[in-house]
């Protein structure tokens, strides 16, 4: 664990910024507050990050820093869904789902004329698992359901989904971020993914597409 | 729903009130609202209490006011006591007396002048504050400025420019001092753990470690380690135990 760590120093003397600029960032919750891990060290507290959780995060800041405002970069970065609202057709036609996924979803909750975010973010999940190869489509159902339940009470708190299968039944978890979660020796952990990043994944995906400001 | 016209909210005297949502609400006197109240402007004048969220766009308070909830505001001004046990966000904020938070406070800038408890972070950013200041989480803003009245006490400072100095002995200091400040004025220090920023300029102000750019220590100020980038200066009647420069 102790070598995944990045001092404070460090980490400023590594990618150049300031103390003022890393404070700002983390005000405007572009950096977790998970993220800032307290030691106690010969010179009393000192602050650790996950290191490359940290650095690629920096670098992201850095490199659209020029084309979006602080207060934008905070909407693509943070956990929370975002305002936008996409046609069902368009998720298609712009690949960022697969047309079976969008099935599934319409067995399981119906179909809305536009997606929200939050719907968006469940139907991409599935299509990430699907493809992967690691789920059916019918326990891409159960994912979704789980989801379609659950996901709204991590409000703002990362969150990470756990697929699970044991003896060919298949489940899944939703569980607060970072969790270690131990699991009997005949059961095995198909999948884990962490929902946030998933989250900054589609919403860059959906910015760069034009999706924000309905341009085709 | 902004258009909608809603009905004004006024107690006068001793009396209490539901919640809800109004255009103008204006207390004078002793008044207790009960639940949330959300309105464009809220006035009190007197000694309220509200047991609930307060979530306004003007906020105006002479006298003391307790919120049991959280308060949202855009523009608060208060002259007098302000209690809140939930957290505090606000646009500009403008505080004379007294400020106790339960929890955290959030705003664009922050004017206060008198004694301030937060119990956990600090967030502004801009951070000006003249008098007795205990903050017992993190304060961070691009621009600090502290002038301490009395013994202060701050977790960790952490910002952009960071100035601390001792309150002046100008008329009005003494007038702060009077109102304001009970009996700790002969101790005008601050005490932090670590102070992190850019541009730091300290007197008056007791830490284990301050990192930056560019340092300057002044006279009243008692640092175990100082680390620096680029420039340090120490006046020869402040104490710093040991500096590096990296």
């Amino acid at each position: 664990m102790e070598n995944d760590l990045i001092s404070k120093k460090e980490l400023l003397e590594l990618t150049g910024i300031s103390y003022g600029q890393l404070y700002r960032w983390k005000r405007k919750l572009l950096i977790p507050e998970e993220w800032f891990v307290r030691k106690s060290t010969f010179t009393g507290q000192e602050t650790f990050f996950p290191r490359d959780k940290i650095l690629a995060r920096i670098d992201k800041i850095k490199n659209m820093k020029d084309d979006a405002s602080l207060d934008e970069l905070a909407d693509i970065l943070s956990p929370n869904p975002s305002d936008i609202e996409v046609e069902k057709d368009k998720l298609v036609k712009e690949k960022v789902v697969s047309e079976v996924s969008m099935d599934i979803f319409a067995q399981v909750l119906g179909i809305p004329e536009v997606f929200d975010f939050q719907k968006t973010l469940y139907v991409y999940l599935v299509d990430k698992i699907l493809s992967s190869g690691e789920a059916s489509a019918e326990e891409g159902k159960i994912i979704l359901k789980t989801l379609a339940e659950s996901f709204l009470a991590f409000e703002g708190k990362q969150c990470d989904l756990l697929f699970v299968r044991k003896l060919g039944v298949s489940f899944c978890l939703l569980i607060e971020g970072q969790r270690q979660v131990s699991l009997d020796p005949g059961a095995k952990l198909v999948s884990r993914i962490s929902i946030a990043s998933v989250v900054e994944e589609l919403k860059t995906k959906l910015s760069n597409g034009g999706f924000s400001d309905g341009k085709q | 729903m902004k258009d909608d016209k809603k009905p004004n909210l006024k107690i006068i005297g001793d009396n209490s009130a539901s919640g809800g949502r109004y255009d103008d609400a204006k207390i004078i006197g002793n008044g207790v609202i009960k639940g949330d109240l959300e309105c464009v402007t809220f006035k009190s004048i007197g000694d309220s209490r509200l047991e609930g969220n307060l979530k306004a766009g003007t906020v105006k308070i002479t006298g003391s006011i307790h919120v049991e909830g959280k308060t949202t505001a855009d523009d608060i001004r208060v002259t007098g006591d302000l209690n809140i046990d939930g957290d505090f966000q606000a646009g500009h904020c403008h505080l004379r007396g007294g400020i106790t938070t339960k929890s955290g406070i959030k705003a664009d800038d922050l004017s206060l002048m008198g004694y301030v408890t937060v119990k956990k972070n600090c967030e502004a950013e801009s951070f000006k504050a003249d008098g007795q200041i205990k903050i017992d989480g993190l304060l961070t803003a691009d621009d600090i400025e502290i002038k301490t009245y009395g013994a202060s006490r701050i977790s960790e400072i952490g910002g952009d420019r960071i100035v601390i100095r001792k309150g002046s002995g100008s008329s009005l200091g003494k007038v702060i001092k009077l109102l304001f400040v009970p009996s700790s004025w002969g101790n005008a220090m601050v005490t932090v753990n670590s102070i992190e920023g850019d541009d730091i300029h300290l007197s008056n102000t007791r830490a284990k470690v301050v990192r930056g750019n560019n340092v300057v220590i002044e006279n009243g100020c008692d640092i175990d380690l100082v680390e620096y980038k680029d420039n340090l200066r120490v006046n020869r009647s402040a104490s710093v135990r040991e500096k590096k420069k990296i």
